[in-house]
């Protein structure tokens, strides 16, 4: 899908949405499956959203500061015989975002997805 | 990989789409690499021990994972080009090492193509160990080799422009000419993989001129 300049694309804004949704449920932090899941349930939707799209929105996200990631403590994982989860929230900079998407409007400059930083 | 499922079937899928992230990760550093391997992981373990709990059949839990992985596939693949692209800019050169989308698509449509390929030869290899027969093996094992000095083209054509592209023309095109019954197919996915080698070779020669 082609972005118009300043602006966020429907699964940016659906993953900004729900995230801000689970942290006023008590769930700040959420991990990628937990995300497709609420979003699948929230738009009543049949399939959860692709692996592919879905981590590369979070990953674009996180690139321009409107979620932040922490992977979770070994120990944790180890205990309950699981692969490790990592962990999303969130930020500041995403809810200014989500307010100006959901207003129609473009980004201010100072939360505008900005090209070329490290993707990890 | 860990699975929390008992049915084989979801495993196997789980598997398949875990072995993608694995093809599609290969190049890539090693911290976004290992990231992308195991956040996927977390996901596949998440999704099946979900279906576990609220008891879905397994052949839903394994037709969600196999669509999630299908549908995501693209995306993967431009997402593990602009990583490749942004390691590259971090390494200096910012604006000039970002591949134009006309390159990433005919990159990820000419990895795609060659994806089928070796499907449809590890088929025709299969029918002809069934069968036996020797003609048959042999087509096989060509389409085989030339599948290879495909991918291997399309590999060096960054580094070595004129290699690659010989390696992709002459191989694509004696392909598409093997099945000459489906030339208006088999010809024009010919010249797109050649088109793909080219624009490869061009754009890294553009950036060592630039830098």
């Amino acid at each position: 899908m082609r972005r118009k300049q300043g602006t966020l694309i429907p699964i940016e804004v659906a993953i900004l949405e729900t995230a801000i949704e689970l942290a006023l449920c008590g769930a700040p932090k959420f991990h990628g499956f937990q995300l497709a899941k609420v979003m699948s349930d929230r738009d009543e939707a049949r399939q959860l959203t692709a692996h592919g799209t879905l981590y590369k929105a979070l990953d674009r996200l996180q690139r321009w500061g409107m979620l932040e990631s922490e992977w979770e403590d070994p120990q944790t994982a180890a205990e309950q015989q699981r692969p490790r989860r990592r962990f999303y929230r969130v930020t500041p900079a995403g809810q200014v975002a989500l307010a100006y998407a959901l207003a129609s409007e473009e980004l201010p400059a100072d939360v505008r997805p900005q090209p070329g930083t490290a993707i990890g | 990989m860990r699975h929390s499922t008992d049915s084989l079937l979801v495993r196997l899928v789980a598997q398949a789409t875990y072995l993608w992230t694995v093809l599609y990760t290969w190049r890539l550093s090693e911290e976004v690499r290992a990231a992308r391997r195991a956040e996927i992981e977390s996901d596949l373990w998440e999704q099946e021990a979900f279906s576990s709990i609220t008891g879905e059949p397994a052949v839903q839990t394994a037709a969600s994972i196999m669509t999630r992985f299908l549908l995501g596939s693209l995306d993967d693949m431009t997402w593990s080009l602009e990583a490749r692209a942004v390691a590259r800019s971090d390494r200096g050169s910012e604006a000039t090492n970002r591949q134009p989308v006309l390159v990433r698509i005919a990159t990820a449509g000419a990895y795609t193509v060659a994806g089928v390929i070796v499907f449809v030869c590890a088929g025709s290899l299969t029918i002809a160990v069934a069968t036996a027969n020797f003609w048959y093996g042999l087509f096989a094992v060509l389409m085989v080799a030339l599948t290879i000095a495909i991918i291997q083209g399309l590999r060096l054509s960054p580094e070595r422009p004129r290699l690659g592209l010989s390696l992709v023309s002459g191989a694509s095109l004696l392909l598409a000419g093997s099945w000459f019954w489906w030339i208006f197919f088999t010809l024009p996915i010919a010249l797109g993989l050649i088109a793909a080698s080219y624009l490869r070779g061009r754009q890294a020669q553009r950036i060592q001129t630039v830098s």
